[in-house]
């Protein structure tokens, strides 16, 4: 991710693999990690509560599942109805207590037709330590359902959820892919970010970002003239696009 | 709140303060180490060593044993410590009752407030005025037999009693990796005492350099990379919150305080690999290889171009983007496996295991102008450290833990597997290491290593280490197939444990060493932070060996058909290497298995059955039994002292053993380059003017031209001689072909512009060099013995020449020469029949000398350095000159 501190109390996060804006919210960072603070965590944006706080959010995070307890009466559990159409990436994340992994089998939620399976950690810290698990998904242009049973029960999960990357730029509806290239640092806190979009008819069309932080609060952000006519973000026409706040 | 994962970059943000309070989680982090033999006292582990335990314990209040580790239950001969902070809500006078059974201690802020070992019933109390706050609280304690008891009650302000300290109070750091390694650990104690060099790690910086500090005192850096700098300044990208490039100055007065260095860029994400590029650096972040560019000049990085990324990875804290070398005109990286808990994170499944497959622990290239990744090799788990080495191949470092029972080096290539699974069922193959780093006795977790090019020994590498500390020696050769070596101590004493090592630029010869440390038992000694160098003892007037007898060490354990061949520094009475008792060896063999790291399998004590001195003491032969491939030997010297009385630096190595030779190579005959004496004459040196082009000078050395054409542009003297002795200084890169090794950086030194002494890449013993390889008086002589250093190195031919004699036109007498190669006598006042290969026939009177280019297809150009000669019988022949030719 490309974390980007505007100096005005907003701040905006770039996502190279999809070359579009994550978040952009009025607030700080909670930093962690090896470098910060020698964690095992990741870092995490702080928003400012309130309505003039703003969240782009395009790492969509979906629920599935609050806590399930696998049991001998139930020894099974069956979450339906995962739907990757159009992901360009998927992780499974949850959280699991007790050292027998849980294994998910990944079912087509048409056909059932097997599709993948995986065990969750191999390692835990203890008996009692809930221990989080992620775990990437395959592509898949369609619905999965998942399968989770245990080979010793009783077995505990929670936060079951996926979260889901999709490609922001299409082309005529078809989506494009995308290959980042950098970012070079303007006057006033701006930044340039550059990256290169694949049409459907194969040629690449370079993509200037600007982002620059705006007086009154939040950033704005534009894109460099000119793009293809049918190039699409968001399924809309590039354009500008403000994120402000009001300052009392 | 949602997360941000695997941040990449930061532009403009800012920083967590470094002085920040720690981030602590609850408990204490006890650390045991197992040891064995009678503890009448306390012990002193031997720094250096991962403990067999490393877990947190949440009271204090009674910890007995058994404790338990890998290898089962632990009950006695062990000892350990409990560490982090003791947190005060209220100031006061605090109560502190200790019982510690064999022995244990309360040290508060550095302060021993309590000892149980001489207490009756190991019990003692006493008390401390506390401030509110983290206070720092180590309990070191040991056990040697009976019963083990270990509890620490307080009494706070105003209670009556003791009571257990609630876990709230104890206070550890936060996201540790517990890293633990089995076996039996070193220590000291009155049964058993040794000392630095000899079973303990050394304390000083190696003789042949001196120590130099030259940064401003309050930079600080955590060294993720360096890059030096052809005005000689450094480069160094840290590894913290900042993800920094500064440009660091090298050079200042005695006495006057250094410069501060400049930003060049910061906002990168764990920068762990720099290159030098165009105006700026190519950077290895975590994820992304990154062109890091000034494009207006003002001295500040503002362009941030991604050369390449998209290998996969996930957001797992241990996937780091190791090292950046560039090679045959691609650039190099090398990822690591994602852990939990110190071991590795397998989601096995069909998508295949980790988190993410196919990337992690894997060797990259990528194509610097396209961006295109190839993934070359697999199995490494945290390779952290890779160089260009000997040979021009790559060799890098890879970490103890799942599957690698101990730290290794390897020799990367593409298509190499290297040992760590990619499935919890594996069962690939392994390359073999080139060197394996006995876990705590010569390693822990061994970074960069780097080729040492000049000194006394060049040709070998260097390898620091983050743990462990200091930096070790590596003496390689190729055996067969398979690189193989021994590991020496060579140097502590440094700031922090050592994660990047550098060559100084420009003209500067020094060794820059990055330091680098975190929390938990990932430091040396505690510290995070480090740059110093290391200044060569000797000057760029005196050659290269002038510094061989600065300490007397081992400098290389050869693996021969029934043992060893051993070369010392400096010589020592040959009765006493003939004597084997002189001579310690054990060997063992590691199997990797999933679990984190792995003891010494099948340890057994190795007997001499021969000892052989050369005749100058300066080399042993050791006959061993057993002998066996797939081991490691540890060779230990017992009172062997040099002719000078001087004990070794170090007495141990360890010899793994891939392959064992089919002949044993000869004892070689040491004599020394001679030292320069007034009566000689510059031919070339530091201050010279430069020659006619195509020749050129960089940095005060000669750089021979690229031709087409064997005698397109050889440099002749403009002097002529007769008979003379004649030093000279080479280097000739690696790299050239298969098909025409005649290609692979040669050059030539032609006496009389007749008689040539080669000039050439060649690879150093057991490889036997032919008549026409360095060394060779071309086409006619071989050299006796293989001197050579290998290739980039600096080697020297001292050549004592013998004009042909002749009456008129008719040659009556051949001419004559002596070579020293490397201070070893490789041709003996041998008789030259005639002149060398192509070159133009033999003819009365004085001659100049020829220096060659020639067509090369090798990785640069042959240099050359530090020219003079002398008449004939200013400078000494070697004693055995003396002797008729054979």
């Amino acid at each position: 991710m490309v974390l980007i501190d505007f100096h005005n109390g907003s701040h905006a996060l770039f996502n190279p693999r999809t070359c579009s804006l994550d978040q952009v919210w009025r607030g700080s960072v909670q930093w962690r990690g090896k470098v910060f603070d020698f964690s095992q965590e990741t870092s995490q944006s702080l928003p400012l509560v309130g309505p003039e706080d703003f969240l782009v959010n395009r790492l969509a995070a979906v629920p599935l599942l609050e806590s399930l307890s696998l049991t001998a009466d139930e020894p099974t559990a069956r979450v339906r109805g995962i739907d990757l159409t159009g992901i360009s990436d998927a992780w499974l994340w949850f959280e699991e207590r007790g050292r027998a992994p849980i294994r998910f089998e990944l079912l087509d939620s048409k056909s059932a037709a097997p599709v993948a399976h995986f065990e969750s950690a191999t390692h835990v810290t203890s008996d009692d330590a809930w221990q989080w698990n992620l775990k990437r998904l395959p592509r898949w242009n369609g619905s999965l359902d998942a399968l989770l049973t245990c080979g010793t029960l009783p077995k505990s999960i929670r936060s079951l959820r996926v979260l889901l990357e999709a490609s922001a730029w299409s082309a005529d509806g078809t989506p494009c892919a995308v290959r980042w290239r950098g970012y070079d640092l303007e006057a006033n806190h701006s930044v340039r970010l550059r990256f290169e979009i694949t049409l459907p008819d194969g040629r690449r069309c370079p993509i200037t970002q600007f982002l620059q932080g705006s007086d009154g609060g939040g950033c704005e952000s534009w894109f460099a003239p000119p793009l293809p006519t049918h190039l699409q973000y968001d399924g809309e026409t590039p354009s500008r696009h403000s994120f402000q706040w009001s300052t009392p | 709140m949602s997360s941000i994962s695997e941040v990449i970059a930061l532009i403009g943000c800012c920083l967590v303060a470094q002085d920040a309070p720690p981030h602590t989680a609850r408990g204490l982090t006890m650390d045991v180490w197992r040891l064995n033999g009678a503890l009448p006292e306390w012990p002193e582990v031997v720094q250096g060593q991962t403990p067999n335990i490393s877990v947190i314990v949440e009271s204090i209040d009674s910890i007995r044993d058994p404790l338990t580790d890998g290898e089962g239950e632990l009950t006695d001969c062990f000892a350990g410590v409990l560490r982090g902070w003791l947190r005060i809500d209220v100031a006061g006078r605090y109560l502190l009752r200790l019982v510690g059974d064999d022995g244990a201690r309360v040290i508060i802020d550095g302060t021993t407030l309590l000892d149980s070992e001489s207490r009756p019933a190991f019990v003692a109390e006493g008390g401390a005025d506390l401030t509110v706050g983290l206070h720092s609280l180590r309990i070191p304690f040991y056990e040697d037999g009976g019963k083990f008891v270990l509890s620490l009650q307080w009494s706070p302000p105003g209670e009556v009693g003791f009571l257990p300290i609630p876990s709230e109070a104890l206070r550890t750091d936060a996201g540790q990796t517990f890293v633990t390694s089995p076996g039996i650990k070193r220590h000291d104690s009155a049964m058993i005492t040794r000392s630095a060099g000899d079973g303990r790690p050394l304390e000083s910086v190696h003789p042949a350099y001196r120590l130099e500090h030259f940064r401003a005192r309050d930079f600080q850096p955590q060294v993720g990379a360096l890059a030096p700098l052809p005005d000689g300044a450094i480069a160094v990208a840290t590894w913290d919150s900042r993800g920094a490039i500064w440009i660091v100055p090298t050079d200042h007065a005695d006495g006057v305080e250094p410069s501060q260095p400049h930003l060049f860029a910061e906002g990168l994400g764990e920068p762990l690999g720099m290159i030098a590029a165009q105006d700026g650096f190519i950077v290895a972040q975590k994820g992304e290889i990154t062109h890091v560019r000034d494009r207006d000049g003002d001295g500040t990085a503002d362009s941030f171009e991604a050369i390449a990324l998209g290998w996969p990875h996930s957001a797992n804290y241990h996937e780091f983007t190791f090292n950046l070398v560039e090679s045959h005109g691609r650039l190099w990286c090398a990822t690591s496996v994602p852990l939990r808990g110190g071991l590795t994170d397998y989601l096995p499944g069909s998508d295949g295991d980790f988190p993410v497959s196919n990337g992690p622990g894997s060797l990259w290239s990528i194509d610097v102008a396209t961006g295109d990744l190839r993934r070359e090799a697999r199995g490494l788990r945290t390779p952290n450290g890779m160089c260009l080495g000997v040979d021009g191949e790559l060799f890098g470092c890879d970490n103890q833990g799942s599957w690698l029972p101990a730290s290794r080096m390897n020799h990367l290539h593409g298509g190499g597997f290297y040992g760590h699974q990619e499935a919890r069922d594996g069962v690939d193959v392994a390359d073999p290491p080139v060197v394996w780093f006995p876990h705590g006795e010569i390693g822990n977790s061994p970074s960069q290593p780097i080729l040492v090019v000049d000194g006394p020994h060049r040709g070998q590498m260097y390898v620091g280490d983050v743990t462990y500390g200091g930096i070790q020696r590596v003496a390689i050769s190729k055996v067969g197939d398979h690189y193989q070596g021994t590991v020496f101590m060579h140097s502590q004493g440094l700031e922090a444990g050592v994660n990047r090592l550098a060559w100084g630029g420009g003209d500067d010869r020094a060794l820059y060493v990055g330091g680098v440390g975190a929390n938990g038992n990932w430091n040396h000694n505690g510290k995070t932070f480090g740059l110093e160098r290391l200044a060569p003892a000797w000057t760029p007037q005196q050659s290269p060996d002038a510094a061989r007898s600065a300490a007397f060490e081992m400098l290389r354990v050869d693996a021969q058909p029934s043992g060893v061949l051993v070369t010392l520094s400096s010589p020592v009475d040959p009765a006493v290497l003939n004597d084997s008792a002189h001579f310690e060896l054990r060997a063992w063999r590691y199997e990797p298995r999933e679990s984190y790291g792995g003891p010494k399998v099948g340890e057994h004590l190795v007997r001499v059955t021969h000892a052989e001195s050369s005749p100058d003491g300066r080399q042993v032969r050791l006959t061993l039994d057993p002998w066996r491939v797939g081991e490691v030997v540890s060779l230990r010297l017992r009172g062997v002292v040099d002719l000078d009385g001087r004990s070794p630096w170090a007495t141990e190595s360890w010899s793994t053993v891939n392959a064992m030779p089919a002949v044993s190579q000869s004892f070689s005959r040491f004599v020394g380059s001679p030292q320069r004496p007034p009566k000689s004459h510059t031919l070339f040196g530091a201050d010279s003017l430069a020659p006619l082009a195509p020749w050129r000078i960089d940095h005060g050395e000669l750089i021979t031209p690229c031709v087409e054409v064997v005698g397109q542009s050889d440099l002749t003297t403009s002097e002529t001689f007769g008979d003379l002795f004649l030093h000279v200084e080479w280097l000739s890169p690696a790299g050239g072909t298969v098909e025409d090794a005649q290609r692979n950086g040669n050059g030539g030194v032609k006496i009389a512009q007749r008689y040539e002494v080669q000039i050439m890449n060649t690879p150093t013993a057991p490889h036997v060099a032919a008549f026409n390889e360095a060394g060779s008086i071309y086409r006619q002589r071989a050299a006796t013995v293989n001197a050579s250093t290998g290739a980039g190195t600096w080697q020297t031919y001292d050549i004592w020449f013998t004009a042909p004699r002749w009456q008129g036109q008719d040659k009556v007498a051949n001419a004559r020469m002596t070579v020293v190669w490397n201070g070893v006598l490789v041709h003996d006042d041998v008789e030259i029949k005639n002149q060398t290969g192509m070159s133009a026939a033999e003819a009365p009177g004085d001659h100049p000398v020829l220096f060659q280019a020639h067509p090369s297809s090798a990785d640069g150009p042959v240099k050359l350095r530090n020219l003079w000669y002398a008449e004939a019988g200013v400078v000494p022949a070697p004693p055995t000159a003396l002797q008729p030719e054979q």
